[in-house]
């Protein structure tokens, strides 16, 4: 024994961790993820930032009519139903040539809103995203953004209020059973920041899904039929939670709702932001369509006032809790609206819509995501050199 | 080793932070149980944990591993429980327990007393400055490597060294030079 292994021995084994305290932390960052809109600058040059910001709302009016079109639903009935809008964006992408490359290229417009204590307008966060996605294993995803600050969505409050371009305040803190989450001093502004290149070391940036990461080749593996979709994602499902501990399994209640957002998550995911092969895309849009609480929405003009029809998953709890070890919807709810272009089948925006929160009232949109264009690259741009990872 | 969010919303649903705390949390709280004992641990890891979820997006992966990256975010905060710490094991060096001294810090020193007392070593690991048992244990306890303790401390690897052989050298002077094991089961 040596002097490093008397100094171990002489301070113990080490005990055994505490059930009760993983919870507690747990519990903690569920708190922490819970507020999404209380922490729009989750941290200087911070990733997430622009997407904590992009979570937001809070109680209030709002006049965003006056410089941002809202995502509404006109009261003028749309002919077809969920299904049939689906159902025909599936035939106009299998309708599509393939086409390949190297990257695959995705410009998107992120943006959300939130209420500043005391004010009585909302101000609008907006980050201009290009995702730069691979198409074979192992090859660097990347993305560029630059933060575009925030803006007032009633420009007469706004200038009643002084026209202020920063905004700073104070949030209360949040005192749990067992934790208190201090919130440091807010400050928004209406000042931009500079584009950052960023890249995913070591993994997907289309994260997980039924937890497998969405690589090149889980994409070319991906049955090209809708129904076939949706067995392989429902069988994976069940597959892990019968793997996991009792405690950590999702009660009956959870287990369908889990499983629809899943569903949604992936069909979603693959028509926008993979990429998919035109027959993939179609299976997409055909899963989405063997949804049972999808519904139409109608006409719509999506966050860059472009006319389109959505789709909805209604009542989604965008955060999870922790209770007791399992995964719960938390008490607010949103619907997340999938807007198209019905003449090509072609994906406008995504967006969250409050259906029941304390954060604002029913009909008020969070947060979107807007595609701008989209297509293939043979190679990544010289500044690409420079990307910084992503946590 | 994922960790972190991407920018956007667009995909996953369980944050990969979870499977970071899942992957360190028993380790962590072993190191902090161990130097300072399980109650105050309790505060220490909690925070540990919450601070790095909250810093997630300055942790940079090409500066070291995530492991290293909590021990760093640990030892701070270890460092605020210093005195405690310190007054535990000065306690076991005049080899017995103040009974007026019902602290946390007297558990260590209780548990410590179980395994085998040596008072010595207890003095020693007391004098040692706090950059070098904080290097000492990282070592000794946690079993990073010289170049996870300059990441952890955001020293150089030399100063690692250098805090590292002075450390040794003042507790081997504790233990008598000859064979720690001798006066322990000796």
């Amino acid at each position: 024994m040596d002097d490093l292994e008397t100094i171990s021995d002489f301070y113990g084994p080490p005990p055994a961790a505490p059930p009760a305290l993983e919870r507690r932390i747990r519990t903690g960052f569920a708190a922490r993820r819970r507020r999404p809109h209380l922490w729009p600058g989750l941290g200087a040059g911070l990733v997430a930032a622009s997407a904590a910001a992009a979570l937001l709302v809070s109680a209030g009016d709002d006049g965003s009519e006056r410089t941002t079109p809202r995502t509404t639903a006109t009261s003028r009935p749309v002919a077809l139903d969920a299904q049939g809008i689906l159902l025909a964006a599936a035939s106009s992408s299998r309708k599509e040539p393939l086409t390949t490359g190297t990257y695959w290229r995705t410009r998107v417009m992120q943006g959300g809103h939130r209420v500043i204590p005391g004010k009585d307008y909302l101000v609008e966060h907006r980050q201009q995203t290009e995702f730069w996605r691979s198409t074979k294993d192992g090859m660097r995803e990347y993305f560029v953004a630059t933060d575009l600050g925030y803006r007032p969505l009633d420009q007469e409050a706004w200038r009643r209020d002084g026209s202020p371009k920063v905004w700073r305040f104070k949030l209360p803190d949040e005192v749990g059973d067992d934790y208190v989450i201090k919130h440091s001093p807010q400050v928004l502004r209406m000042a931009g920041g500079k584009e950052r290149v960023q890249f995913y070391p070591g993994r997907s940036g289309l994260g997980q899904i039924a937890g497998e990461e969405i690589t090149p080749k889980l994409l070319a593996a991906l049955p090209t039929d809708g129904e076939r979709l949706y067995k392989w994602i429902t069988s994976r499902l069940n597959r892990l939670s019968a793997a996991a501990a009792p405690e950590n399994r999702a009660r009956p209640a959870e287990k369908a709702h889990l499983e629809t957002n899943e569903l949604f998550q992936l069909g979603v995911t693959l028509i926008s932001q993979a990429p998919s092969s035109p027959e993939l895309r179609a299976a997409a849009y055909e899963m989405l369509a063997l949804i049972p609480t999808v519904e139409a929405r109608g006409e719509v003009t999506d966050p860059l006032g472009r006319k389109g029809v959505a789709v909805a998953l209604p009542g989604q709890a965008t955060q999870y809790k922790i209770e007791n070890g399992r995964m719960v919807p938390d008490g607010d709810r949103f619907d997340r609206l999938l807007i198209v272009d019905p003449a090509t089948g072609k994906v406008l925006s995504t967006t969250s819509v409050i259906t029941e929160s304390e954060l604002g009232p029913p009909g008020r949109l969070m947060d979107y995501d807007a595609f701008q264009d989209s297509g293939w690259e043979a190679r990544v741009p010289a500044k690409f050199k420079h990307a910084r990872p992503v946590v | 080793m994922t960790l972190g969010l991407g920018p956007p919303r667009l995909a996953t649903q369980v944050e990969p932070f979870e499977e970071v705390f899942s992957a360190h949390f028993a380790e962590i709280h072993g190191y902090v149980a161990r130097r300072l004992g399980a109650d105050a641990a309790e505060d220490v890891v909690a925070e540990t944990f919450l601070t790095a979820y909250r810093k997630r997006g300055s942790y940079d992966p090409v500066r070291g591993s995530v492991r290293a990256w909590l021990y760093g975010i640990t030892t701070n905060l270890v460092g605020r429980h210093r005195r405690a710490e310190l007054r535990a094991l000065r306690a076991l060096g005049r080899r017995g327990l103040d009974p007026d001294q019902e602290g946390p810090e007297d558990r260590v020193a209780r548990r410590v007393s179980a395994e085998g007392l040596r008072p010595g070593l207890a003095r020693a690991l007391a004098a040692l400055n706090r950059g070098e048992r904080d290097v000492l244990l990282l070592v000794a306890l946690a079993g990073l490597t010289h170049e996870e303790i300059a990441q952890a401390l955001g020293i150089s690897y030399g100063t690692v060294g250098s805090r590292l052989s002075r450390a040794r050298a003042k507790v081997k002077d504790s233990l008598g030079g000859a064979n720690p094991m001798e006066d322990h089961h000796g």
